[in-house]
């Protein structure tokens, strides 16, 4: 039988692990706790709560810090949204060794991405379409780092909204943020800044995640005695990420989770064709 | 340049209110999730909870809580069950004060409907 003090150890280091990596606690919580015997259905649904909880903290920072373009964040959370619900929906349906099999494809997948360099500084000069620029989608920020003001035009966004109905039915499905798949959109497709990107996925997950939650609480699937000790776990442990991220080499954190991936995402896999 | 001035400080006067309401709301979660865990150790002596929330929705949740609270069903059960239900709707509220701010401060169109069609779809979930 899990213990509390093993619940809250476990929601510790995923919380933390996870705001080093930018990757959010469910992907460690979520395979360490089926290993630990418990079911992944409502591990999934304690993990989405939890993702409500880091996302509110690190959004409230971001929203502050005048990064965060609430218009981009508004209109995708329409899709999201819907995303969210189904992705949840699905998971109820599905049985235990396919949840296993998606989510150990989606840690590899996570590997794969994280070993590709794909957040290169691009000079191109962006020229905004219509329904984007119809959409309003611009803003500013002061950069810190940069000690200047970046102006900024989203484009594409006729692409990146149906992208984030994928995004929002990921986190739904499998209890995370799905907020790297997020980042990745705002970035490759719709051209934010790196910043700007981050910080918009940070507000959209916590919307996110509340659909898929209101699906699993529906169906009695959250459990609070693993939802109390996990949500204060993840949150301070994803507080203490933060606090010492600057101190760590990125090389060594990236490294560090690139091992963390592909261990898990192996084991699920092996676990779901084995029958869960 | 009014008009900047004007855009300037209702910028602020947003991203403000919406840090406010994420932190907030995480921080009452956290303290109501902590002063349950707290209050069940020190009445039973462990940290184990056997009991399943039943409520259905999110505004079963609050409605059961309420009725707890008033009928002096205190336990450490409702400071646990307050404290999701906190976390849960804070997102909620996040969007309803976006909503707000769309329709009656900025007059947008397009987004009070964008932010409308994700609080009705929200509440539609939750209720």
């Amino acid at each position: 039988m899990i213990t509390f003090p093993i619940l809250l150890a476990v929601s510790l280091i995923a919380g933390f692990i996870g705001s080093l990596s930018g990757m959010g606690g469910g992907v460690i919580l979520i395979p360490v706790l089926t290993f630990l015997g418990l079911d992944i259905k409502k591990v999934i649904a304690v993990s989405i709560v939890s993702v409500i909880a880091t996302s509110s903290g690190a959004a409230a920072a971001y929203v502050k810090d005048r990064l965060t373009n609430l218009k981009v964040g508004m209109f995708l959370e329409v899709f999201t949204i819907i995303g969210g619900w189904t992705g949840a929906l699905l998971t109820v349906r599905l049985s235990q060794s396919s949840l296993y099999i998606l989510f150990g494809s989606l840690l590899l997948i996570s590997w794969g991405l994280l070993l590709v360099k794909l957040r290169e500084n691009s000079s191109e000069q962006i020229i905004q379409d219509k329904f984007s620029s119809w959409l309003e989608l611009e803003g500013e920020y002061y950069d810190q780092a940069l000690s200047k003001t970046i102006r900024y035009k989203a484009v594409r966004a006729y692409f990146g909204a149906p992208l984030m109905l994928l995004a929002g039915l990921l986190a739904g499905l499998l209890g995370i943020g799905a907020g790297a798949v997020k980042v990745l959109i705002h970035d490759l497709v719709m051209k934010l800044p790196p910043k700007v990107s981050t910080s918009t996925s940070n507000l959209i997950i916590g919307v996110t995640a509340l659909s898929g939650a209101s699906v699993y609480l529906a169906k009695g699937l959250i459990d609070p005695g693993l939802a109390a000790p996990v949500i204060v776990g993840v949150s301070v442990g994803a507080f203490s990420g933060t606090r010492i991220l600057n101190r760590l080499k990125n090389e060594n954190v990236r490294r560090i989770f690139l091992i963390i991936l592909i261990v898990f995402g192996v084991e699920m896999i092996i676990r779901g064709i084995n029958g869960g | 340049m009014e008009e900047m001035k004007n855009n300037s400080s209702h910028r602020l006067d947003m991203e403000a209110i919406i840090g406010f309401v994420l932190q907030t709301g995480l921080f009452l979660s956290l303290g109501f999730l902590l002063s349950g865990l707290g209050w069940h150790f020190i009445r039973f002596g462990n940290l184990q909870f056997n009991y399943q929330i039943s409520s259905g929705t999110l505004w079963g949740l609050w409605r059961d809580n309420f009725h707890l609270f008033f009928s002096a069903g205190w336990r450490p059960r409702l400071l646990i069950n307050m404290g999701m239900a906190i976390l849960i709707t804070t997102p909620f509220v996040r969007v309803l004060v976006s909503f707000l701010y769309f329709c009656f401060i900025q007059q947008n169109v397009k987004y009070t409907l964008f932010t409308l069609f994700v609080l009705l779809a929200l509440t539609y979930n939750l209720i």
